[in-house]
């Protein structure tokens, strides 16, 4: 029996595909000078994409599409929109980039456009099968695009590494997933969580859940798994970073909710400790280590990683609002954090340099970045009125309401640590005076890295100003809130 | 037909601890080589333990649908194949801008 498929669920992953072939061929076919338009093209893509999300948003499907294989949820819904909003972001700051760094514009676009495709499938993917091959799409994706720079020996470097632990991570997770295949004998989520409550508790099961941990974790920057991520974000081309570090870690995160929340249900009791752990690890050794770094990249980077322990802080809680609480902040962490790289970007772009003293005196020379700056940064710190108090709210509630309240007091304590570093990129724009005295020369951004900017920034002020809007939005994609009455 | 073969053939115990071996192996080298290429090559081994696992699982496996274990190794086996020919590409980009790919050697970016 052929099964029913509804290809309009996935709409948007069709469209992204198809545009980056036709951008691959372009880069053969159109001449050298014209490649602007690829960007463009691409551009128009995104926004198509994001249009076709919009308009199957209101069918709320949660039937099953693709024979049973997708799921069409407005959870999916949630993730695909964040997937493509960081990839319209990323776009845009990249036109520029890739023109300055001599990147080949249709590959680049088209691995990008791949990456995402293969996160989404990582969000809606209601079996392992399919899982898998989307975060493979995604993974070797990304190693290809942290590589494109080569000229740059750091960039090659970065893929190998990411490339190294990327396909050991990848080969753990394999082993955990097929561990729960013998457990149960099923690749569907829904009916593995049956499986699992009826086998109970064994060591194989335990050994199984590790793997996994260790596997997602990596994607998701969390330590003891993080060892790729200073090194890929420093060498990386810049927009790479951006997207790895949020469209890549928002993958994660659905991925892990889907497969934590749903398939590994039966055994809450144990991952919930585990998850807790590596959330207090991942945020404290995150925030220490990004004291003393120079790098704005690597500093960046290390940043991630804490962002990535305050998320898994509401994951590890097993409740509804903790779920609600890291999906709210992926959202959040998504605008703050692209913005904060494609402020490195433009210096980049203007032939600055990437330390946190490139950046003296940049009040001065460009006081629009440097504001911009400035809101990215302390929204991260988690200052009100801004998107990323909020986030932080809410995982501070989550944590106390079920019970783990060391994570909350290690939330607070970790933000305070982060003051040190973020406060030093703060100094140097606006207390620091410029090594030597540069002529003002306006903005020198171009158009399409402005208006990511622009995006960005208003991402965080509009998440700041109404939170309530966001979080019923969120609340309704919540799963658990679905299926629990 | 499938039933009668399993229960004259190897049991399951057997292909687990053959695949836990082989995927110990693949992890003990991929933390312990130095060479990149060797490193893949454990990776390797790790996949194939993990295709071990699924058949021998989907052979032996209780519940659902046999067939669903297999496709899952032919997906891995795909999806592995891409990937390594990924890892010897920037391999090669590396190793045509120095001398050698030993791991310890590539360190511009510390800290």
């Amino acid at each position: 029996m052929i099964p029913q498929i509804n290809f309009n669920t996935i709409l948007p992953e069709i469209i992204l595909s198809a545009v980056a072939l036709v951008l691959l061929l372009l880069e053969v076919l159109i001449s050298p000078d014209r490649r602007d338009r690829v960007s463009t093209i691409g551009t128009l893509a995104v926004v198509g994409a994001m249009v076709a999300i919009g308009s199957l948003w209101r069918t709320e499907v949660v039937a099953d599409g693709m024979g049973g294989l997708i799921w069409s949820d407005s959870f999916g819904f949630f993730f695909r929109a964040v997937l493509l909003t960081v990839l319209l972001i990323v776009t845009l700051l990249s036109v520029e980039y890739v023109g300055r760094k001599n990147i080949p514009a249709g590959e680049f676009f088209a691995l990008l456009f791949f990456a995402t495709v293969g996160g989404m499938f990582m969000a809606v993917s209601r079996d392992l099968i399919i899982f898998y091959v989307g975060l493979e799409l995604l993974s070797i994706s990304s190693y290809v695009l942290a590589g494109l720079l080569r000229s740059d020996d750091r960039s090659l470097e970065a893929a190998l590494k990411y490339f190294l632990n990327g396909a050991m991570a990848s080969a753990i997770l394999l082993f955990g997933f097929s561990i729960f295949y013998g457990l149960t004998g099923t690749t569907d989520l829904m009916e593995m969580a049956t499986g699992l409550s009826g086998t109970g508790m064994s060591w194989l099961a335990v050994a199984g859940l590790v793997m996994v941990t260790a596997g997602l974790g990596f994607k998701l920057a969390v330590v003891p798994f993080h060892l790729w991520v200073p090194d890929t974000y420093e060498g990386a081309p810049t927009p790479v970073s951006a997207f790895l570090s949020v469209g890549s870690k928002g993958a994660a995160l659905a991925g892990i909710l889907r497969i934590f929340y749903i398939a590994l249900d039966p055994l809450s009791k144990d991952w919930m400790g585990l998850l807790a752990v590596l959330a207090l690890l991942t945020m404290t050794l995150g925030n220490v280590a990004a004291l003393h770094q120079k790098n704005l990249k690597r500093m960046l980077a290390y940043s991630s990683i804490a962002q990535a322990g305050y998320i898994l802080a509401g994951v590890a809680t097993g409740t509804s609002l903790g779920l609600s609480a890291a999906m709210f902040y992926i959202l959040a962490y998504t605008f703050m954090n692209s913005g904060a790289f494609a402020v490195v970007i433009t210096l980049a772009n203007q032939g600055e340099g990437e330390t946190v003293d490139n950046l003296a005196g940049l009040a001065r020379r460009e006081p629009v970045l440097a504001f911009m700056m400035f809101l990215f940064i302390i929204s991260l710190l988690g200052i009100p009125p801004l998107a990323g108090f909020w986030a932080k709210l809410f995982v501070l509630r989550a944590t106390v309401e079920a019970g783990f309240v060391y994570l909350a007091v290690a939330v607070v304590l970790n933000s305070a640590v982060s003051v040190g570093y973020y406060y030093g990129i703060i100094k140097a724009m606006y207390v620091t005076p410029p090594a030597e005295e540069k002529e003002h020369r306006g903005i020198m951004a171009g158009v399409a890295t402005q208006i990511g900017i622009a995006l960005a920034a208003a991402g965080v002020l509009v998440l700041g100003i109404g939170p309530e809007t966001f979080l019923s939005w969120v609340n309704s994609a919540n799963f658990i809130s679905r299926m629990v009455p | 037909m499938l039933s009668a073969a399993t229960d004259m053939s190897v049991p399951m115990e057997y292909f687990f601890i053959v695949s836990t071996i082989l995927f110990g192996l693949g992890l003990f080298g991929a933390l312990r080589r130095n060479n990149a290429i060797m490193i893949l090559m454990s990776i390797e081994l790790m996949l194939n333990a993990v295709n071990i696992n699924l058949v021998g699982f989907a052979r032996h496996g209780g519940a659902g649908d046999p067939v669903t274990g297999q496709i899952f190794a032919i997906f891995v086996m795909a999806v592995a194949a891409a990937e390594v020919s990924v890892g010897l590409a920037i391999l090669i980009t590396l190793a045509r801008r120095r001398k050698g790919i030993d791991i310890n050697e590539i360190d511009l970016m510390k800290g």
